[in-house]
């Protein structure tokens, strides 16, 4: 899915334009449609089409300590960048931690 | 002569085998872990904490070049959740050596066997080397043999508890009838009990707690491996049946009258 709205002003100018339940997320200065995600059980908001590589980016996240999991589908690191997410996915981010 | 701990085609000059949970910090992880000489060092899988994402990370202090990373299934309670785990380890890089543990109750930390056999024949059937943390029961460990598991990991009492093998003559059975490396997992206290452990003719032992939470784990460290050392060696050397009576060291001959 690759909802991309540029707006140069605010949100209600959106709104404006897709009325009713669409979401926008600021990105800069670039307003994007948002979508619901859920990142390890907790809701979040992000901009629609954002790859899993740039969510662990803007995370602060090391991709090559971590396994991702989207929608119960282990995703391949070397397809970070080109899996792109949508409303309702589910994401579960895990890394390895002491234990016995 | 040298003396390798086999385990799925693979040698190990170390027997002992340690976790990295409950330790201050990475630093002190890292240190005990050189010190008890471990080769193979255990960790978990849990979710990144995002909100606030430490950029340490484990694997920064333990290099997965220098130590064969063994990851858990801790804290699974059903077969589904403990081979999710396990895959999505494997897809970490670090191998397909798991230590397979499917837990029954939270009190005791004792396994749930039906579920832990379910779950190692799905993890054998994809390629893994499954390594099931069980009961000090031989017929369990007689069944995941057979399912094709590369060890079997009884037990010596619950999980932290430092009891010490609470069921030698139950060890013994599973020892004389396996045909994989018998690793004993849990409740170990001190250094003694990883030496009977290891003079019984348990191929390894593995522990956490009683090291990471010991007073001092580096010097606990250090105990574990002479106490495995030193198990293993006298096992090795062969001890002198126990009798009921005095057999005399000195000469008989040449008292002074």
């Amino acid at each position: 899915m690759k909802v991309k709205a540029r707006f140069s002003s605010q949100r209600d100018k959106l709104e404006t334009v897709f009325p009713g339940h669409l979401r926008v997320v600021a990105v800069g200065t670039v307003f994007l449609i948002a979508v619901k995600i859920h990142i390890n059980g907790e809701e979040k908001e992000i901009a629609a089409g954002l790859s899993i590589g740039s969510l662990l980016e803007s995370l602060g996240i090391r991709p090559g300590r971590v396994v991702v999991e989207r929608n119960r589908q282990i995703v391949e690191r070397d397809a970070y960048g080109l899996t792109r997410l949508a409303e309702g996915d589910s994401l579960e981010i895990v890394h390895f931690v002491g234990g016995g | 002569m040298e003396d390798f701990l086999q385990l799925a085609g693979a040698n190990y000059r170390s027997r002992l085998i340690v976790g990295t949970g409950k330790y201050r910090d990475f630093q002190e992880t890292k240190q005990a872990i050189e010190i008890s000489g471990a080769e193979i060092v255990t960790v978990a899988v849990r979710r990144v904490n995002i909100t606030d994402p430490n950029k340490e990370n484990l694997l920064d202090y333990l290099d997965p070049k220098k130590y064969t990373i063994l990851p858990n299934t801790a804290g699974c309670y059903k077969a589904d959740d403990a081979v999710r785990t396990c895959r999505l380890a494997r897809e970490a890089g670090v191998g397909k050596m798991v230590k397979l543990e499917v837990i029954g109750d939270d009190r005791t930390l004792f396994p749930d066997i039906p579920a832990t056999l379910e779950a190692a024949r799905i993890l054998v059937k994809e390629g893994f080397i499954v390594l099931p943390y069980i009961n000090d029961d031989p017929i369990t460990a007689r069944k995941l043999e057979e399912i094709g598991c590369a060890a079997v990991m009884p037990l010596a009492a619950p999980i932290g508890s430092g009891l010490g093998i609470r069921n030698p003559y139950n060890i013994r059975i599973i020892l004389e009838h396996a045909t994989v490396p018998v690793i004993v997992d849990a409740g170990v206290g001190t250094a003694s009990d990883a030496a009977i452990a290891m003079e019984m003719g348990c191929h390894g032992v593995l522990m956490n707690t009683a090291i990471a939470s010991a007073k001092d784990p580096i010097l606990m460290a250090e105990a574990m491996r002479l106490g495995v050392e030193a198990g293993r060696k006298a096992y090795l050397a062969g001890r002198i049946p126990k009798k009921l009576y005095a057999a005399a060291s000195s000469p008989l001959d040449g008292i002074l009258n």
